[in-house]
């Protein structure tokens, strides 16, 4: 978990630092190493361990394949179908999914986000109902997303788009409310119009919690894909969602892990691609 | 300035009242009229139906058997959540071999979204209470291990000086310096930890399960009865605004120094 972020509190003191340069330990060499060759290398301890508890207790494949099965099972499933075809389908289809809810949410939430915090009566109008819906776990819609869209990808778009919709309209509201009056007061004191006041000095304010808004939205989007695939995914035949339900029901446990590690991957590569978009907006926000 | 925060107030109970209710009174007046179907939305009476029928036993199961199959086992697998996240991250903030030995195992794991686990938590526990613990104890273990780490690790340096200059032993550091300054950060990790442990345990009762809310909705789905979908979507957030109004209180208690200062 050392990614440089946390860094600065407990391992990087003077004293700490003292002591190292007059003796220097086993572990201050293990410190001193790149970070990505220290990682690689426990990853690897961590596959011959799981590799070791299958061999070692024989542990059924059905159970608990070892990891090169699983990866082997990754590899295969790039061409090999399951359900509706092979991993790039999957993929596709989850990733469309995705795109629709997620977009869904972006449409109605940040212009309402936006909007609630420059009138305050839209405010006191929406918050209570959002008050009444927040506690509402996004898979719990997916029975009434099936009733109102039929067993498939509206319905599971549809549950995303109640996951990433919450984030999306807390964040742009907390911008424009976080916006420096100052700002505002400088603006209106040199002429400014509303309008003007709120496309030119509100919006491009309020604009890095709105793309932060977005990520968070998209992080939770994600994880209510994976759900409502597994819940409410009987109509489709597609996505990663579907793949590892199908592990689970033709008891492939290689299919499943497998496609949890590549939901986790996919995840990780979304998450990256947002956060650089992210640092991009925020980079005035020092 | 008074007068007008109480107009404020006034004039925002007013808009409150008024948008909930015409949300209660379309939803009376489009099911009424039948301008949808109840499968599509359930009409106020259908739900109150739905209810009775909850409480007095559906499908032959007593109400309070839905409610002790859900808390229970979400109460479990968050107890077992904190009981392991918390003293890990803390381990492994304060001491680097365990760092190294575990964060990249976590690394690997965290981008996995809890309900991935639900069908390998069947394969490997069955569709009984186990299964359902492990799914609630991996979604809430993840928050309680990561705040718990940061909390450590973001102890201010010259706090941590200080103490060191005046003697204090590397355990003394950890326990009376670094965890009481980190609480607050663990504490809201644990807040994370239970609305994801809530929300976790109502996905795998969806997916399979012999009581329990998500159970209710799920069965409702199954033989299309909206409104008890609608009840048992009621039962679920009602419970999770009351889970979380009992952790504010605890977390008020637990850090009382600390003004009301919600950081979400």
């Amino acid at each position: 978990m050392a990614d440089g972020t946390a860094e600065a509190g407990v391992s990087r003191l003077p004293a700490e630092a003292d002591r190292a340069s007059t003796a220097r330990t086993l572990g201050d060499r293990i410190e001193a190493l790149p970070n990505a060759l220290r990682v690689s290398v426990m990853l690897f301890f961590w596959l011959a361990v799981w590799y070791g508890v299958v061999e070692l207790f024989g542990v059924s494949k059905d159970f608990l394949p070892n990891p090169i099965d699983v990866i082997s099972r990754i590899v295969r499933l790039a061409w090999e179908p399951v359900g509706a075809g092979p991993l790039l389908t999957h993929a596709w289809a989850s990733i469309v999914r995705l795109l629709w809810g997620f977009g869904a949410a972006i449409v109605i939430g940040v212009p309402l986000g936006l909007a609630m915090a420059y009138f305050r009566p839209l405010q006191w109008i929406v918050a209570p109902l959002f008050e009444l819906f927040r506690y509402i776990p996004p898979i719990a819609w997916a029975p009434f997303a099936m009733f109102w869209f039929g067993a498939g990808s509206s319905a599971q778009a549809y549950v995303i788009f109640t996951s990433s919709f919450a984030p999306i309209l807390i964040n742009s509201f907390r911008g424009v409310q976080l916006v420096d009056s100052r700002l505002i007061d400088a603006a209106r004191t040199l002429g400014a119009k509303s309008w003007t006041i709120l496309f030119e000095v509100a919006l491009p304010a309020a604009l890095p919690h709105v793309v932060t808004g977005l990520r968070i939205g998209l992080a939770t989007g994600w994880m209510a894909l994976i759900a409502a695939e597994i819940v409410a995914g009987t109509g489709s035949r597609d996505g990663l969602g579907y793949l590892i339900l199908q592990g689970q029901q033709q008891l492939h446990a290689d299919l499943t892990i497998g496609a949890m590690v590549l939901i986790g991957i996919l995840g990780s590569l979304i998450d990256l691609a947002i956060r650089a978009v992210e640092g991009r907006f925020a980079y005035w926000r020092s | 300035m008074n007068g007008s925060a109480r107009s404020n107030a006034l004039a925002r109970a007013l808009f409150g009242a008024l948008s909930v209710g015409s949300l209660l009174f379309t939803w009376w007046l489009v099911t009424s009229l039948e301008l949808v179907k109840p499968l599509i939305l359930p009409p106020p009476s259908d739900v109150w139906v739905g209810f009775l029928d909850i409480w007095h036993g559906y499908l032959n199961v007593p109400f309070w058997n839905h409610f002790l199959a859900s808390i229970s086992v979400m109460l479990g697998g968050y107890a077992m959540a904190i009981a392991i996240g918390v003293p890990l991250g803390i381990f492994m903030a304060w001491n680097r071999a365990v760092d190294w030995v575990v964060g990249p195992l976590l690394q690997i794991l965290r981008p996995i979204p809890p309900p991935a686990w639900i069908p390998l938590a069947i394969l490997w526990f069955g569709i009984g209470y186990a299964g359902k613990i492990f799914i609630v104890f991996i979604a809430a273990a993840v928050p309680c291990i990561l705040n718990s780490y940061l909390a450590i690790k973001q102890t201010p340096p010259e706090l941590l000086s200080s103490a060191r200059s005046l003697g204090a032993k590397p355990h003394t550091l950890l326990f009376e310096v670094a965890i009481p300054s980190g609480l607050p950060t663990i504490m809201t990790g644990l807040r994370i930890a239970l609305g994801i442990a809530w929300a976790s345990i109502v996905a795998a009762e969806l997916v399979v399960s012999l009581a329990g809310f998500g159970f209710l909705i799920m069965n409702g789905y199954r033989n299309l009865e909206s409104n008890i979908v609608f009840v048992g979507m009621a039962a679920v957030a009602l419970l999770g605004l009351l889970m979380n109004l009992v952790f504010h209180r605890i977390e008020r208690a637990m850090l009382p120094w600390r003004e009301d200062q919600d950081n979400g």
